[in-house]
C-alpha cells in the first residue's frame, strides 16, 4: 500500500529507564529491538504493546541490524555480538561472540541477510557468516574510528564512514580482497576544534539506496550545525546534495523508504525530529518533532510504520529512552 | 609581568647572543649528580574522568559502558582502560575524594598547581624549583613540556611572587629552546666581552635598586649559558630506541621521555602536560585514546625511574584540573565536575598501595576524606620533605608556601 509520507501520526510511546541508541524492526515487523545507556537490551511487543529486556550485554548496545528472516544482532561498547532469534514468542540468543577487543561503533548487514559487518573503535572492519558468526573477512589500516557500515546491493561490496579529523571519509571496499574501490573525503562534516584539538564530528551514520547508486552520510555541518545529511553518488563520488535540518544538531541515522524517499532522523539539546526527503529537492517534504534527540530511526518491513529512538531527559543530560511508534497513512 | 616575558624571550630565543664560555666545573654531570628530591607533575589537562580511570562506577547510570577490572590491591577496582596500572596499583597512591569545587580550565590549571584560589602565588613547579634550589644549580628548577597549542588556558600562572627566576622554561613540541649553539659570526671572545659589558651594566643599575628582578635576569643569563653548555639533555636521539619504543611514539610518551631526561640532568621539577582530556563529547572514545597512551607511558615511567635509580627520590604527581560529571550529556560527553573526583601519587614520600577516601554509589559526592586542593599542595610538598608550614621571604614579605588554612595527609605519606 503506498503511503503518504506527509501524513503520519504517533501510534505509541514506550518508556525505557535509560537514553536509548539504536533500534531495529524485525524481519517479521513483530518485535522492536532496542539499545542504548545499559547493558540491557529492549525488546518491544509491537501488537502486544509491551517491553521487557533482554540481558547478556556487559556494556552499552549502540548498534543493532536486522540479518535474514530470523534474527536480529545488537553489538555493544565491548565489542560483543549476540544474534537474537525472533522467530519464536521471544528473542532468544542463538550465538554470542566476542567480535572485537573494543568498541563495536558500526554493524551493518548484508541484503540477503547471510552476512553482516562490525566497525571498531581502532578502524577494524570484520566481516561475519550471520548464521554461525564466523569470521570471514578483515578490513584494517583506516586508524580511526568506524561510525558506519552499509553493504552495497551488488553483495560485494562495502561502504565504510570513518571519522578521521578534519576529513571523515567514506571508503567503498571490495570485502574479499579489502581493496579500496574508493574514498570520499567529507569535510563537510568534520568539526574540528583547534582550541581543544578534538574532532566533534564525524559521519555518524551512512545507508544506501536500494539501486546503491545513491550514499548518504549524516552528521553534523561543521561545529556549528545544522543537522545535514549529504547524498553521493556511489559511481563517481560526487557531492549530489546537501539536506539540511533546522535543528543545530546532528542527524545520527537514516533509511530509504521502499516508495524512495529518504528519511533522516537527528536532534539538538533536549529536541529532536525526523524528516521526510525527496532526494531531488532540498526542502523536506515532511518534518516531525520529537522530546528529545532522535538518535535512530527504521522503518516496519510492511513500510507503512516507523520506529524513532530517543534520549530524554534533562537539558543536555538525558537518563531516559524512548521508543515511538509512527504510522503513515495513504 | 616583565620578568617572565624577559627570561622566556631569553631562555627560548636570545641564548645565542650569550657567551658559551667554560661552566664545565659548576655543571653536574650526570653520573656524579647527588639525589636530590624531584617532582614529575604529569599534568591532565582538560579533566580527565574519574569514572574512565580511578574510580569506576560500573552499572550505575553514570557508570559509562566500560568495566571496572581487579588490581593489584585486592579488592580494589580501577577502570578497564587502565590495565597496566592495574597491575601496579600497589605502587600508585590514589586519591578519589578530592572535592577542589572548581569546574572551570583557567581556575582549576591554576588552583591545582599552586594550591590556592587567591592569584599571584607560585605553582608547583615554580616552588619546588626555589624550595629545593641548591647553590650550585645552574640549570633551570622548572620545565614544562607541552605541544604547540592555542592552548591559552594551560599555561596560566608560574612563578607568581617568586620572580623570574623559578618561571618554568617551556619545551614545545619536545624542541629545545632556539638558539642553543653558538652563532659561528659571533666569536668566543667578542660574546665573552658583550656579557661583562651586560654584567657591568647590570651591577651599576643594581645600585639603589630592589636586587630581585636584576638578580632575576642575571639568573636567566646564567641559565641560558649552561643550557647552551648542556643542548645534549634535550636531545632525544640519545635515547635507546627500546626506551623510545616503551614509552610510546605518541607525543605524551616522548614527552615523558624527555622528561626523564632532563630530571637525570637535575632540574628539579618536570611538568608533562597531556592534553585532549576535555570531552564534552564522545567521552568515551576519547578516553579510550588517552588512557591508551597515559596508561602504558605511566607504568613505563614508573619502571624506568625505578630502574634508574630515580623514584625513591622522585615524586610523580598525576593530577588534571578538575574531573568531569557524572552526568552524560546528550553527545556521549561528560562536562565540567570539580565536586568529586580523583588524582594519583607514586614515588618519592607517597604511601604506595593507598586507595584514600571514596565516592558515593553514583559519584555524584564524596562520601568519606574530602581533599581540598590545598591540602594537596601541602601533601607534595611533604612527600618531597619540604616542611608545608615554611613561609617565603621575598622582598622583606613572607609569605607561607603552602595555604595555612590547608594541612597535609598524613595516610598519603610514607
Amino acid at each position: 500500500m503506498p503511503i503518504d509520507p506527509t501524513k503520519s501520526r504517533q501510534l505509541a510511546e514506550h518508556k525505557h529507564d535509560a537514553p536509548l541508541m539504536c533500534c531495529v524492526f524485525d524481519a517479521s515487523g513483530r518485535f522492536v529491538i532496542a539499545g542504548g545507556r545499559d547493558r540491557k537490551v529492549v525488546c518491544l511487543d509491537v501488537a502486544a504493546g509491551k517491553t521487557t529486556t533482554l540481558d547478556g550485554h556487559e556494556s552499552w548496545t549502540g548498534s543493532v541490524v536486522r540479518a535474514g528472516a530470523e534474527l536480529v544482532l545488537t553489538a555493544d561498547y565491548a565489542g560483543r555480538v549476540i544474534a537474537w532469534d525472533c522467530t519464536g514468542e521471544s528473542p532468544k540468543p542463538r550465538w554470542n561472540i566476542a567480535a572485537h577487543a573494543n568498541t563495536i561503533y558500526a554493524m551493518a548487514a548484508s541484503a540477503d541477510g547471510k552476512l553482516f559487518a562490525t566497525g571498531d573503535r581502532d578502524g577494524t572492519i570484520r566481516i561475519w557468516q550471520t548464521n554461525d558468526g564466523q569470521r570471514t573477512h578483515e578490513i584494517t589500516g583506516l586508524e580511526h574510528p568506524v561510525y558506519g557500515l552499509a553493504f552495497h546491493p551488488d553483495g560485494k561490496q562495502l561502504v565504510s564512514a570513518d571519522r578521521q579529523p578534519k576529513k571523515p571519509r567514506l571508503k567503498l571496499w571490495e570485502f574479499a580482497t579489502g581493496n579500496a574501490q574508493r574514498s570520499i573525503d567529507v569535510p563537510q562534516l568534520s568539526a574540528y576544534r583547534r582550541v581543544e584539538d578534538i574532532e566533534w564530528g564525524g559521519i555518524r551514520a551512512i545507508t544506501l539506496s536500494a539501486d546503491g547508486n545513491t550514499l548518504v552520510a549524516c552528521g553534523s555541518n561543521e561545529y556549528s550545525g545544522p543537522a545535514c545529511a549529504l547524498l553521493f553518488d556511489v559511481a563517481t563520488g560526487e557531492l549530489k546534495r546537501k539536506l539540511a535540518s533546522t535543528l543545530k544538531g546532528s542527524y545520527y541515522s537514516a533509511q530509504f523508504h521502499p516508495q524512495g524517499f529518504l528519511l533522516t532522523s537527528g536532534g539538538d539539546v533536549g529536541k529532536g525530529e525526523f524528516r521526510a526527503w525527496d532526494t531531488s529537492k532540498d526542502e523536506s517534504l515532511a518534518t516531525v518533532a520529537t522530546p528529545g534527540p532522535c538518535t535512530a530511526i527504521d522503518i516496519h518491513p510492511d513500510g507503512t510504520r516507523c520506529v524513532v529512538a530517543q534520549m530524554n531527559g534533562k537539558g543536555s543530560y538525558p537518563d531516559a529512552g524512548t521508543l515511538t511508534l509512527f504510522e503513515w497513512s495513504e | 609581568m616583565p620578568q617572565q616575558f624577559s627570561r622566556r624571550e631569553l631562555l627560548a630565543g636570545a641564548a645565542g647572543a650569550i657567551a658559551a664560555t667554560s661552566l664545565g666545573a659548576s655543571l653536574r654531570a650526570d653520573t656524579a649528580m647527588p639525589s636530590r628530591k624531584q617532582l614529575m607533575l604529569l599534568f591532565m589537562s582538560g579533566g580527565k574522568s574519574q569514572f574512565e580511570t580511578w574510580d569506576p562506577k560500573p552499572g550505575a547510570k553514570t557508570g559509562g559502558p566500560f568495566r571496572a577490572i581487579s588490581t593489584s590491591i585486592p579488592g580494589v577496582q580501577i577502570g578497564e582502560l587502565l590495565p597496566h596500572c592495574a597491575k601496579i596499583m600497589h605502587r600508585l597512591t590514589v586519591v578519589r575524594s578530592v572535592n577542589s569545587g572548581i569546574a572551570d580550565h583557567f581556575q582549576g590549571h591554576y588552583a591545582l598547581q599552586s594550591g590556592r584560589i587567591a592569584t599571584g602565588y607560585p605553582v608547583l613547579g615554580s616552588a619546588v624549583a626555589k624550595l629545593l634550589e641548591r647553590p650550585d644549580d645552574v640549570l633551570p628548577g622548572y620545565v614544562s613540556i607541552r605541544r604547540d597549542g592555542p592552548k591559552a588556558y594551560t599555561d596560566v600562572g608560574d612563578a607568581g611572587f617568586l620572580g623570574a627566576k623559578y618561571e618554568g622554561v617551556r619545551i614545545v613540541n619536545n624542541q629545545p629552546p632556539a638558539n642553543l649553539i653558538q652563532p659561528s659570526a659571533v666569536s668566543p671572545a667578542l660574546a665573552e666581552a658583550v656579557d661583562r659589558i651586560r654584567q657591568s651594566s647590570d651591577e651599576r643599575f643594581r645600585l639603589g635598586r630592589e636586587d630581585g628582578p636584576i638578580h632575576g635576569y642575571g639568573t636567566t643569563f646564567h641559565q641560558a649559558r649552561a643550557l647552551m653548555q648542556r643542548r645534549e639533555i634535550f636531545d632525544l636521539s640519545k635515547e635507546a630506541p627500546k626506551d623510545h619504543e616503551r614509552y610510546g611514539k605518541h607525543e605524551f610518551g616522548q614527552h615523558c621521555l624527555l622528561a626523564r631526561r632532563l630530571l637525570q640532568s637535575g632540574v628539579s621539577c618536570v611538568k608533562v602536560t597531556h592534553f585532549d582530556w576535555d570531552a564534552h563529547q564522545d567521552n568515551f572514545y576519547w578516553h579510550q585514546i588517552r588512557c591508551a597512551e597515559f596508561d602504558r607511558t605511566l607504568v613505563t615511567l614508573l619502571d624506568d625511574l625505578s630502574e634508574h635509580g630515580m623514584l625513591e627520590h622522585t615524586l610523580v604527581v598525576i593530577v588534571g584540573e578538575m574531573g568531569r560529571t557524572p552526568q552524560i550529556n546528550n553527545l556521549g560527553g561528560r562536562d565540567h565536575w570539580g565536586r568529586c573526583w580523583s588524582m594519583a601519587l607514586a614515588g618519592c614520600g607517597a604511601k604506595p598501595g593507598v586507595v584514600y577516601g571514596s565516592t558515593n554509589d553514583t559519584g555524584t559526592e564524596v562520601k568519606d576524606n574530602p581533599v581540598k586542593l590545598g591540602d594537596l599542595f601541602h601533601t607534595y610538598l611533604r612527600a618531597l620533605g619540604i616542611d608545608s608550614r615554611m613561609k617565603y621571604e621575598i622582598n622583606g614579605q613572607t609569605n607561607p608556601v603552602a595555604d595555612p588554612a590547608a594541612k597535609p595527609i598524613d595516610a598519603l605519606l610514607a
